[in-house]
């Protein structure tokens, strides 16, 4: 289990993609794509991060809002995918 | 009939008053409500003192408050001056300085900035939140009584471009520039209340000027693309599919990001009507695909620097073969193309020369820079109904037909993701840093963005790349913040002196990705 994805997240969006404001902004339900810190532009940079890091496939059907609009819900696309990945998965 | 553009939609509303003007999300706006929330706007703008020929910035997030807001300083006798909403607030004060603004409309995100760049704008009068402002407009709102009408020379916009000596400029066009090429639009592409046409292009950006003048001149419906379904390009197929959108407009990188990450199907777009594209080279391969997706839609490439509106046109009939570029056809009606080769004469059928453009879509000039104005605006070279012409620094070949092909730049202008990029804006950043010796960016070409940048630094001392990237994204807008940095112990040059631009290009390509 990865020690926490949303602060690693936040770590990358912060000091990779480097979106101007602060940490305390980026709350867990912050809309990332509202607020401008996800956009056309950087959005591919975000899901190869999110590959490479994790190690976890990301297909371009996968880069959709429901998986990258806030940090809860690229959390929940990490653990899902590191879930189905690992043998013990009961899914 | 002479109007001008926010007239558009007074007519509009007297025709079809309770027809949809406009769509944002689940808001839907009737031409009545919309008449009558920028009338209201535009005496809340006079009341505070704004006259004739004064400029309004827009500072908004696209929404059905920045439409209002722009019809309403139009109304007040403005020209309206649109803010890039995701552009660093350095970069904002400097144009809302340049052009001396005398009233700011603000509202949702961009009202609750921390740091305001505004703040202590000796011209600034007032600063108003449009939040709520559609529900306190009520109904009845009359127009303000003076300045609403006016001659089609007033100044309506000003848009802001990448400047090659560090700042940007501002591109001052009148009612007469915007009217020329949308009444074209309107007449050639037959616009129509049954329309639903995107507004994908962001307000400072001049391909909004057909969203939202043409769909008015048309009595259609102007839809809002919204920003997710811009990042997100599934969301963006459902969004044309569910809103039934008839015409879009938009930058090729688009819709090439569409066809290549949008998991589109033939027929799957049956609505769409019409597809314009402009802003930079369309690749054909894109092309070829979305013809195929929506064999009913008629696919037009546009052309024209902010300067001059769009001032050409041609039309794709039939899917391309090969990767020949797609034309860019020939002028819009009214407007004059030259093809002038380095001597100054024009040049023959068959051969490459610099595109000059005269008539009514061209610019006054830039805003408060007569010596840019001077080198841009000279005097035509077969003059005949327009005495003066723009320089579009644009090189082009002349076709057998008449057509224009277009060949590529005079200059170190680039476009990325249909941006207009002066490369020597973002050197001039980077060799404030105190511990940059020499800068050069070069575009390096890529298949979805047209090009992407990278800055080729030599450091003078010790030198943190990451400082480099900090002050980019602090001074320039997000398309122009290099993609890559690379470090130089000296960069290569060519026998005159100067940076070689193609060497250095060539041993990026050597850099491993």
């Amino acid at each position: 289990m990865p020690s926490d994805v949303k602060d690693t997240i936040r770590r990358f969006i912060l000091d990779d993609l480097e979106w101007p404001g602060s940490a305390e902004q980026l709350s867990d339900e912050f809309s990332l794509v509202d607020e401008g810190v996800l956009d056309s532009l950087n959005l591919l940079e975000m899901a190869h991060f999110v590959q490479s890091h994790y190690r976890i496939r990301v297909d371009e059907e996968d880069i959709v809002a429901s998986n990258f609009e806030t940090l809860t819900a690229i959390e929940a696309f990490v653990l899902d995918r590191l879930g189905t990945a690992s043998p013990q998965s009961s899914r | 009939m002479s109007v001008l553009l926010h007239e558009l939609l007074t007519r509009a509303a007297a025709t079809h008053p309770d027809h949809p003007a406009l769509i944002d999300g689940d808001r839907t706006f009737t031409y009545r409500e919309l008449d009558e929330w920028s009338n209201h706007l535009a005496r809340q703008l006079r009341q505070g003192g704004v006259r004739a020929g004064d400029r309004v910035g827009v500072h908004l997030d696209k929404s059905a408050e920045a439409v209002a807001g722009i019809y309403g300083a139009l109304k007040a006798g403005a020209a309206y001056v649109p803010l890039d909403p995701d552009a660093p607030a350095r970069r904002l004060r400097v144009i809302a300085a340049d052009s001396a603004m005398s009233a700011l409309l603000t509202g949702g995100r961009q009202a609750s900035a921390r740091e305001p760049f505004h703040t202590g704008l000796p011209d600034l009068r007032f600063v108003i939140n449009l939040d709520g402002t559609a529900e306190r407009a009520g109904t009845s709102a009359a127009p303000p009584e003076a300045d609403a009408r006016g001659d089609r020379d007033r100044l309506a916009y000003l848009l802001y471009t990448s400047g090659s000596t560090g700042t940007p400029k501002g591109v001052a066009l009148s009612h007469g520039n915007g009217l020329a090429f949308v009444e074209w639009a309107v007449r050639e592409f037959g616009l129509a209340p049954t329309d639903r046409v995107s507004s994908h292009a962001p307000l400072h950006f001049d391909l909004s000027v057909f969203d939202l003048f043409a769909t008015a001149a048309g009595a259609a419906t102007l839809v809002l693309v919204p920003k997710r379904a811009s990042v997100f390009l599934p969301e963006l197929v459902e969004f044309i599919q569910r809103r039934r959108l008839t015409v879009w407009y938009s930058v090729p990188s688009v819709l090439t990001m569409m066809v290549r990450r949008g998991q589109l199907t033939a027929g799957c777009f049956p609505d769409l009507r019409l597809v314009l594209f402009a802003g930079e080279v369309m690749p054909p391969a894109t092309l070829r695909r979305l013809m195929w997706v929506a064999p009913g839609a008629r696919f037009v490439n546009l052309y024209g620097p902010t300067e001059t509106n769009v001032c050409t046109w041609h039309e794709v009939r039939q899917a391309p073969q090969d990767d020949e570029p797609i034309p860019i056809g020939r002028a819009v009606d009214g407007v004059e193309t030259f093809v002038v080769s380095d001597d100054g004469g024009l040049v023959d059928v068959g051969q490459a020369g610099e595109l000059l453009v005269a008539g009514p879509t061209v610019m006054r000039g830039y805003w408060n820079d007569p010596e840019s104005t001077a080198s841009a605006l000279v005097t035509s070279p077969a003059p005949g109904a327009w005495p003066t012409a723009y320089r579009t620094g644009d090189l082009v070949r002349l076709g057998t037909g008449g057509e224009h092909h277009f060949i590529g730049r005079r200059d170190h202008q680039v476009k990325s993701r249909g941006h207009r990029i002066e490369l020597g804006e973002i050197e001039a950043v980077i060799r404030s840093h105190p511990a940059v010796a020499e800068c050069a960016v070069v575009p390096v070409a890529d298949e979805e963005v047209t090009n992407r940048l990278w800055a080729c630094v030599v450091p003078d001392g010790e030198l943190e790349p990451a400082t480099i990237a900090a002050l980019c994204r602090e001074r320039l807008p997000r398309y122009m913040v290099p993609d890559r940095l690379e470090l130089f112990d000296e960069l290569p040059r060519t026998s005159t002196g100067k940076t070689d631009r193609q060497a250095l290009h060539a041993s990026l390509l050597r850099v491993p990705a």
